[in-house]
């Protein structure tokens, strides 16, 4: 037994020693960087400044170090720099060499490395790096393709903006995050690419997402979409009601009407159409509304008050008539609506 | 005596089993999380008009001294979308006047939700001006009344429970929120890490220098947090096994918890027993779920310096694991409740519940054989070496964990004095733990009083 524990004390110093070294070991690394970016980040800001204002040469990087700040100081000058000037600096990073290592690095067998790779190219987006990033949407790697898939949305083509809806459908139940700021991409550079994903067919998680994606983006192009979906399952009707919501527009109150009036829908769903039809903003919806001020949900009673407050006039007197009700449940949402 | 001896030995080895599981598992999440949260992609979807708005919920009792400033510095949040609901717990110093003095609010009338029960309420504060700011005064309840309360009045698919005197940094609740981005479905609660605030400098909410505590009590807490965040909870969250989401900082969310039946009033460890609440009612109605940990949003709490509220605080623990155990009784060793039932619960009644009368009656009874010449002085001394130094490769070990995170701890550069703390805590604080955590038990069979936790602030 001695001769056992012997052994494990002398095993578990050891294990302490090794994780002491590595913590060492993981902090001189931060520090060795900090020291480099300290060093070299001011140079290679005043370097690419410099090639910008066409007074200085193209930068030189020597070390691998040097070369990673370079290109960290550059994506960041990216992000803000647009037009020419823009251009002029991704085209550097492109003669540098940097496009050539990424699209190598995409063959790499680590996730991570492949998926840093996609990120630089996308970021430097030239014709060239965008032409590299699109065999990443094929990529096995969950992440590495989604990072490629929002990435390449935002400069797509109609071929790219099919592969990149492909890519979407394929990993909305694994990546619903990441495929949500895919659609999202999409929808802000390629408005027209959202439709694929609101026609019968797509998987229900994605077209939650584009219609989220729709009211979000206020597509009022997609209201005949969103529209049809109110008939759909609840989940999806609920989303449409609140994408018409926030586009707006008098051509959905009806549908959203009979919605919130349907007591066979979930009390989410009557909600959500309840919600919608204040946004909107008709007084048409009085009546509805106001009936749904008895309604048995709490919460459906409140969002009928909430909206008929938003309804003007009409709204306000169908809400003073609830505030005189002999009934508590009507009574108070109406009052809290009238004093909000 | 022999036997109990072998016994003690038994559970010790059990304790190294387990926990070096955990610490491995551990390792693989941090670095998964690592090379999720470096990703471009990532923060563009935390700053995406689809990420979930967030109702953060602080119930305050008599914190009339610094809830402006924590109000403030919350509303400062880097978040797309917050509200902040206060709820006053039937303070009876000025807690509501400086809120409402402070940040112009006027009463206003909003008919109370049925969804969760909770105390009456005397009066709700708004801001005219639109700020996203509520404050509900209602009568004496406690915490996991108020809670309720603000669930009930929260208008955010998610919310997050945070202490009064607690400090988030300013990215913290975009960082927790990335389960939620990730997977909006499956997640229902997420925890993030507590740091110990004392030592630190700490002015207008917001913590401005971060420095190690001077008081021993409070360094021997530090190591305890780190250990317990990085080592344990990110360990069980990788196994979907997590027991605890602290209630000084959590993101839950709100029709899972409504649908759960919200907190449980009445007892010291609220936040430990919705989550087994969860894990139970999840797997009941056989709905996917995921309870996660991340490992990297801050929460700055303070921890106690003086013996007697650590004590107390302890002691609060130690029930509050006891009764939730109690009340989930029937999840222990139950394989419905897959890795929670089967390993979690086993764990924490095995370590947590019964451990310190294990461990304490293991020092006695060692040295009782010592002294009966049943135990070679040189196994008794091995034995101790390896209880210590297992310590240390724990505490290492979630150190290293948590400086491969991005946000490492900015004063581990301090580090010689966190390590003699972290060898230190072997020579008494633990066993004072132990026996404090027995004193507990006997009280809870005695149903005494626990007392407050006094609090000195944070601020200037």
């Amino acid at each position: 037994v001695t001769t056992v524990l012997g052994y494990a004390t002398v095993c578990l110093l050891a294990l302490t020693a090794v994780l002491a070294a590595a913590d060492a070991a993981v902090r001189s690394a931060a520090r060795r960087e900090e020291r480099m970016s300290r060093l070299f980040g001011p140079v290679a800001e005043s370097e690419i400044a410099g090639y910008l204002a066409d007074i200085e040469p193209l930068p030189v990087a020597g070390g691998k170090g040097e070369r990673a700040i370079l290109l960290r100081v550059a994506i960041v000058a990216l992000g803000d720099l647009q037009g020419s000037e823009r251009d002029r600096l991704a085209g550097m990073l492109d003669q540098l060499g940097y496009v050539r290592e990424a699209r190598a690095r995409l063959g790499s067998r680590r996730g991570s490395v492949r998926r840093r790779a996609a990120e630089t190219l996308a970021v430097i987006g030239t014709p060239g790096a965008l032409a590299a990033l699109r065999p990443a949407l094929a990529d096995d790697d969950v992440l590495v393709r989604n990072t490629a898939a929002l990435l390449l949305a935002e400069t797509a083509d109609d071929e790219t903006a099919a592969a990149v809806v492909a890519v979407a459908g394929q990993d909305v139940l694994r990546a619903p995050g990441a495929v949500a700021a895919t659609v999202l991409a999409l929808g802000r550079c390629r408005p027209a690419a959202v439709g694929a994903m609101l026609r019968p067919g797509v998987p229900p998680e994605l077209k939650v997402i584009a219609i989220a994606v729709a009211g979000s983006l206020r597509l009022a192009s997609y209201v005949a979409e969103l529209r049809a979906c109110l008939a759909g399952r609840d989940d999806i009707a609920a989303a449409a009601a609140g994408g018409l919501g926030e586009i707006g527009g008098t051509q959905a109150v009806p549908a959203l009407t009979a919605m919130a009036t349907d007591a066979g829908r979930s009390a989410a769903a009557r909600t959500a159409a309840a919600a919608a039809l204040g946004s909107i903003g008709d007084p048409v919806a009085v009546p509805a509304l106001e009936a749904l001020l008895r309604a048995g949900d709490w919460s459906l009673r409140a969002v009928a008050a909430r909206g008929l407050a938003e309804l003007g006039a009409p709204g306000k007197d169908a809400l003073r008539r609830a505030a005189a009700s002999v009934a508590a449940e009507v009574r108070e949402p109406a009052a809290a609506a009238l004093m909000s | 005596v022999i036997v109990y001896t072998w016994f003690v030995i038994g559970f010790f080895i059990a304790f190294i089993a387990v926990n070096s599981v955990v610490l491995i598992l551990a390792a693989a999440e941090v670095r998964r999380y690592v090379i999720r949260a470096s990703s471009v992609g990532l923060l563009r979807m935390l700053r995406s008009p689809l990420t979930p708005p967030i109702s953060v919920l602080v119930p305050a009792f008599n914190e009339a001294a610094g809830i402006v400033d924590s109000v403030r510095s919350l509303l400062a949040l880097d978040y797309r979308q917050i509200e902040v609901i206060v709820i006053s717990d039937g303070s009876t110093d000025d807690t509501v006047g400086r809120l409402t003095a402070d940040f112009d609010l006027r009463q206003v009338s909003r008919p109370t939700p049925p969804f969760l029960p909770h105390q009456p309420v005397r009066a709700l504060y708004a801001s005219p001006s639109g700020l996203r700011l509520l404050v509900i005064d209602k009568e004496n309840g406690g915490k996991a009344d108020s809670l309720n309360a603000g669930i009930n009045f929260a208008s955010y698919p998610l919310f997050c429970t945070l202490d009064a005197d607690s400090i988030l940094e300013q990215d913290a609740l975009a960082k927790a929120t990335l389960p939620f981005v990730e997977d909006p479905e499956r997640t229902v609660a997420v925890g993030g890490m507590v740091r110990v605030a004392n030592g630190c400098k700490v002015e207008r909410g917001r913590v401005m220098e971060a420095h190690l505590p001077r008081s021993p009590l409070a360094m021997f807490q530090v190591i305890e947090y780190v250990r317990g965040f990085f080592g344990t909870r990110t360990g069980w969250s990788a196994i979907n096994a997590l027991l605890i989401v602290s209630g000084a900082f959590g993101l839950f969310r709100r029709d899972v918890v409504t649908a759960a039946g919200g907190y449980r009033v009445g007892m010291v460890g609220e936040d430990l027993e919705l989550i087994a609440r969860l894990h139970r009612t999840c797997r009941r109605a056989r709905r996917p779920y995921r309870i996660a940990y991340v490992p990297d949003p801050v929460c700055w709490t303070e921890a106690p310096e003086k013996a007697k509220f650590l004590r107390r605080q302890r002691q609060r623990w130690y029930r509050g694991c006891l009764e939730t155990l109690l009340i989930h009784r029937g999840m222990l060793a139950n394989p419905r409740y897959r890795a929670v039932g089967l390993v979690a619960l086993p764990t924490m009644l095995l370590f947590e519940i019964a451990g310190p009368v294990i461990e304490l009656s293991g020092y006695l009874v060692s040295l009782a054989a010592l002294l009966l010449g049943a135990l070679a002085p040189v196994t008794f001394l091995l034995f101790l070496a390896i209880a210590v130094l297992y310590g240390q490769v724990l505490t290492v070990g979630a150190v290293l964990l948590e400086d491969v995170t991005p946000n490492q701890h900015p004063v581990w550069a301090e580090t010689s004095r966190m390590r003699w703390y972290a060898w230190a805590e072997n020579l008494g604080y633990r066993q004072l733990l132990q026996c404090w955590r027995i004193a507990g038990l006997w009280q809870l069979v005695r149903k005494t009083g626990w007392g407050a936790m006094e609090r000195t602030g944070l601020s200037g």
